[in-house]
């Protein structure tokens, strides 16, 4: 008798381990035939999330497999970065979230950068600076007057250290000669800092223009100063450009995040193009912009070698700005990137090495334009 | 902003709830949801916010009201399952439920399960109810109040909260306290949110710090089946056999307590990050100050389950006004509904109420439905789900270990996770067999790291002049609030302990007569 | 009746008297536990301290603001609390002896079982992710239930596989929930 069941549960647990690894790989021309995980670096809510659960509605649309995502949160980014990584790079796990892996070998959240993914960037988001609209001013001057004239230190809040928000406070500081009359807040985001600013405890933020553009519709928030190389409007308010009085600032546009998706750079290429025609398809839909647009988020596509040097610009921006301001450890020179001031592209040899963008990507990519 | 205009939603209720009543498929959505959430609360480690995160890919292929309604009925759900598993296995499902073991397993344990699962069903909804009258009525001051909260005052109630927690969960508060402050020690691994530096960051793991569903179900899960399973003979549930018994009658002498407590989650509720776990703790303690029956506490008594039980639901209220009206959620939950709501291209915050009038009405009449719901399905389906939860612990205690894993598995979905439960399960038993209560552990690792970076933050906006922080009124009040509760929980414990000697001595006298 | 396994001077309940007798023959230097996790908790605490006191200090308001901060007082406040905590325990049960306990300990047959326990859920999660994760639970399952002896081969190999089951396809399925 007990032999017997002994030898049913062999019978059973062999059975299962064929299930489990009887899967046979499915051809790449067939790609893809099953469900696709994006590995998303940061909370559920976040613009990073919605911004990426909007393309994937529209891409798997289009690739006729859902799209799931994962909210594998942690280390800015860098967790899901790295596990993306180690994965197969079959097309079926991609990274998520904002596209900063060009920071991640410096502040060591991640051990590789840029280079070992894709970028395939949606839309991006310009760094502002808001005020309350009863304090009264109408220029980004008025605002420096009455720091200059206040007679204590005045706290402006951010989204995060060593975020965008922080990075423009910090130059506009500088352009505007206000060190030492200034103190930095650092919130959970530019919503947390916008929350702080209309209850008073801050007197103006630095934060990602979507982060509170709708209390600037309603009206009590007023945006003076818009790091982006134009004028910007947006449901009747006006974004004013750097251009106009601090135009020394227009480098730091590369600080501003971009958010997309990532997929590894050892993909076939086959399948490389089939997500470059998904990634075409959804960043045109009507719902996908309505859905960025309505949080202030610029669609700005990007696929082929520009897309890499996007990608890599945020580790010169924001890498020695986290540097100088002693964030991180790590002098981005030990990587051979470059100060903003001194960009080229590539910059050293791991960048001119990466394997290079399929010739039919870039095809579709001059066709968006 | 012009807070008038929230007022308007008022005249909308009728409408909206027509709407509500006669869709189907929103219903089908809050009933679908209710069920999925109440599993979900039940299982070890599936927690509200999970469930909700993992259910939004299937949300966005429905209509709006039942995608809302579906999340909802989970949230709600959650809530409530996992009041149940702490009554049934002494195991918060949720971190809400911490505070509900006390009373709710001694309950089980002295053999009336039914009545504990009936009186937690009615706490509930008596909480959602009221909480979401209550948010309704004073929408304006809600959205106000919440915008008055300073980094000050919600780190003194993080710290009240913590300091309530280590007081009530253990015989003594001495051991409490090393638990809260060795938990929020925890809480502190990870980036430091002010100045960007790592702490204890040695691995990208630990750069991103310990999360609390790990710690909530190894010092819940793993350690009580460790606990329970070293017993050649474990425990078994007495008086299982059956529906919940839901009498009234319990809550006649106890109205009061409902009404404070649903006050407490209320207002507790409003404050972001903090409220939603330190309400239950709150409304217990008042409970236990106020009743006549202190020293039966923790033994298995009504009013220590209805308390926590209906605070815990009346928080929802306090959380979603915030989100709809101001664009900030204050709780996980209330963040996924807020993903939810953009992608459907609808943006909660200042403008919702002018883009969307009667949204708002519509959104807590969902809740009121959802409660409706629930009484019926609880009541239709507390045969089964009693039956299993009260199976023999040998059989029942080993799944929760799978689920747990699982549950600790879909928090960042990788195995650092799996190891922080694991090692939680173990500190937790050993604390457990020197009477180190549990709940505070977990409620340092929740509220830790916002409390820590809520006080630093506060010292950086008022450094020019510090003494202004101490005199803003709210502030004030808590920090009153604060060195009483202290005050008297030492006290408390002076007079135990006297009494406890005074016995002692009188036995050994009358043993010498 | 592990459930009131207590002793503590401020019971006076007839059932929980009865039940700190029991545990008072059983081995009278139990408290010493709270020794140990007293050493614990401060060993614990001392780390956190010196790892914080390593952290980069950024603050331009100095200590009050900087990442040490928090951890340096929480480590502090943990090491006066179990302080607190060790002489009350000596104050209330007088002399213990720590051998006496280490014999009571391992005498104790379920402070033995919980070890069994410990080691096999280790095992379990040690190899998740390594094996598939049906078959590792499958194992846990028929190793643990086995151990707790639920019954006849039958009945743990039928438990083993419907547990398995749920744990590892029916939850993850119905929540849409990846697994290992």
């Amino acid at each position: 008798m007990k032999a017997r069941n002994i030898l049913v549960l062999v019978a059973v647990m062999m059975f299962i381990a064929g299930s489990v690894f009887g899967q046979a790989q499915a051809a790449v021309e067939d790609w893809p035939t099953r469900p696709i995980e994006v590995a998303l670096g940061w909370s559920a809510g976040g613009t990073s999330d919605t911004t990426v659960r909007a393309l994937a509605a529209e891409m798997s649309s289009y690739l006729g497999v859902d799209i799931n995502i994962a909210n594998m949160e942690g280390a800015n980014g860098g967790i899901a970065y790295q596990t993306v990584y180690q994965s197969d790079a079959n097309g079926y796990r991609w990274f998520g979230g904002a596209q900063v892996q060009a920071t991640y070998p410096i502040t060591e959240q991640a051990q590789v950068g840029w280079e070992v993914m894709y970028p395939f960037p949606a839309g991006m988001g310009a760094t502002t600076i808001y005020v309350r609209s009863e304090d009264g001013y109408d220029t980004i001057q008025d605002l420096i007057d009455a720091i200059e004239d206040a007679d204590r230190t005045v706290n402006y809040g951010h989204t995060s250290r060593g975020g965008n928000g922080h990075i423009f406070g910090e130059a506009f500081v500088e352009a505007a000669g206000l060190e030492g009359q200034v103190q930095d807040i650092p919130y959970d985001g530019g919503r947390e800092a916008g929350n702080y600013l209309i209850a008073g405890e801050v007197d103006y933020i630095s934060v990602s223009l979507g982060d509170v553009a709708d209390w600037a519709e309603e009206g009590t928030l007023q945006p003076l100063l818009n790091l982006y190389d134009d004028d910007y409007e947006w449901r009747g308010v006006t974004f004013p450009s750097v251009k106009h009085d601090f135009p020394e600032l227009l480098p730091f546009t590369s600080i501003n995040p971009y958010w997309g998706i990532s997929v590894h750079r050892d993909t076939p290429e086959e399948i490389i193009v089939k997500i470059a025609e998904a990634f075409e398809y959804a960043v045109e839909q009507d719902s996908f912009r309505n859905a960025i647009t309505d949080r202030g988020i610029i669609p700005a596509p990007l696929m082929g070698e520009e897309a890499d040097i996007a990608a890599a610009m945020v580790g010169s921006g924001r890498g020695w700005a986290q540097y100088d301001y002693g964030i991180v450890d790590n002098e981005p020179a030990m990587f051979d990137v470059p100060r903003l001031a001194d960009w080229e592209f590539p910059y050293n040899e791991s960048s001119a090495d990466v394997r290079p963008w399929p010739a039919e990507v870039e095809e579709i990519f001059a066709r968006m334009q | 902003m012009n807070w008038q205009i929230l007022t308007q939603e008022w005249g909308l209720l009728p409408a909206m709830a027509w709407e509500v009543m006669t869709t189907p498929e929103t219903l089908l959505g809050l009933l679908g949801g209710g069920l999925l959430g109440m599993i979900g609360g039940m299982l070890p480690g599936i927690s509200a916010v999970m469930a909700m995160t993992l259910m939004l890919g299937f949300v966005f292929q429905l209509p709006v009201d039942a995608g809302m309604g579906l999340l909802v009925g989970i949230y709600t759900g959650a809530i409530y399952g996992g009041s149940i598993t702490a009554v049934l296995l002494n195991m918060p499902g949720t971190p809400a439920a911490a505070a509900t073991v006390l009373d709710g397993h001694a309950m089980a344990r002295n053999g009336q399960s039914r009545e504990a699962v009936g009186i937690a069903t009615w706490s509930s909804f008596f909480g959602e109810i009221g909480g979401e009258i209550g948010t309704f009525i004073l929408l304006p001051i809600i959205a106000t109040a919440a915008l008055m909260l300073g980094d000050w005052e919600i780190f003194l109630v993080a710290l009240i909260g913590l300091t309530l927690a280590g007081a009530l969960g253990a015989k003594n508060p001495i051991k409490g306290w090393i638990a809260a402050f060795g938990g929020w020690l925890v809480a502190l691994i990870g980036t430091d949110p002010i100045w960007g530096v790592f702490r204890y960051g040695y691995t990208p793991n630990l750069m991103r710090g310990i999360e609390f569903i790990p710690v909530l179900i190894g010092l819940f899960g793993i350690a009580e089946v460790l606990w329970v399973l070293r017993e050649r003979v474990p425990y078994a549930l007495e008086g299982t056999k059956g529906r919940m018994i839901a009498k009234l009658s319990v809550f006649k002498g106890n109205m009061k307590t409902v009404f404070r407590s649903i006050g407490v989650g209320l207002g507790v509720g409003i404050v972001p990050g903090v409220g939603e776990s330190v309400a239950p703790w709150l409304a217990y303690d008042l409970a236990q100050r106020k009743s006549k029956n202190r020293d039966q506490f923790g033994k298995g008594i009504p009013e220590g389950l209805i308390a926590p039980e209906v605070a815990n639901n009346a928080t929802s209220g306090g959380a979603l006004i915030p989100m709809l009206v101001l664009g900030l959620p204050g709780s996980g939950p209330t963040a996924v509904m807020m993903a939810a709501l953009f992608m459907y291209g609808i943006r909660p915050g200042p403008m919702l109420i002018i883009e969307y009038p009667g949204f708002i009405a519509k959104f807590i009449f969902l809740f009121w439905v959802s409660a409706v719901i629930f009484r019926l399905v609880s009541f239709v389906f507390s045969k089964y789900f009693i039956a299993i939860l009260s199976v023999r612990r040998d059989v029942i205690l080993p799944i929760a270990v799978g689920l747990g894993v699982i549950g600790a598995w879909g928090v960042g979905f990788n195995t650092f996770d799996v190891t922080v439960m694991f090692i939680f399960g173990l500190v937790g038993y050993f604390m457990r067999l020197r009477e180190f209560p549990m709940a505070p552990m977990v409620l340092g690792v929740m509220v830790g790291a916002t409390a820590d970076q809520f006080l630093r933050r506060a010292l950086m906006t008022y450094q020019d002049n510090l003494l202004s922080m101490f005199t803003r009124p709210l502030g004030l009040f808590l920090i009153l609030a604060f060195i009483f509760i202290v005050v008297s929980q030492i006290r408390n414990q002076l007079k135990d302990r006297k009494a406890a000697l005074q016995k002692l001595e009188d036995e050994a006298k009358k043993k010498e007569e | 009746m592990g459930f009131v396994m207590k002793a503590e001077l401020s019971k006076n309940d007839e059932k929980d008297k009865a039940a700190e007798q029991k545990q008072e023959v059983k081995d009278k230097n139990w408290p010493v536990g709270d020794y140990m996790i007293a050493v614990l908790f401060i060993a614990y605490a001392v780390f956190m301290f010196v790892g914080a006191y390593h952290f980069p200090s950024r603050a331009r308001m100095g200590m009050l603001t900087s990442a040490k901060f928090t951890p340096m007082l929480l480590s502090t406040l943990v090491v006066i609390l179990c302080v607190v905590m060790v002489i009350r325990t000596r104050v209330k049960f007088g002399r213990l002896s720590i051998s006496g306990w280490f014999h009571g300990v391992m005498a104790d047959e379920r402070m033995r079982r919980s070890y069994v326990l410990m080691v096999m859920i280790g095992v379990y999660i040690l190899l998740i992710g390594i094996i598939p994760f049906f078959i590792i639970n499958l194992v846990f399952f028929l190793v643990i239930y086995f151990y707790l002896k639920i019954g006849t081969w039958k009945r743990i190999v039928l438990y083993s596989v419907i547990s398995s089951a749920v744990v590892s396809y029916l939850v993850p399925y119905v929540f849409n929930l990846p697994v290992p």
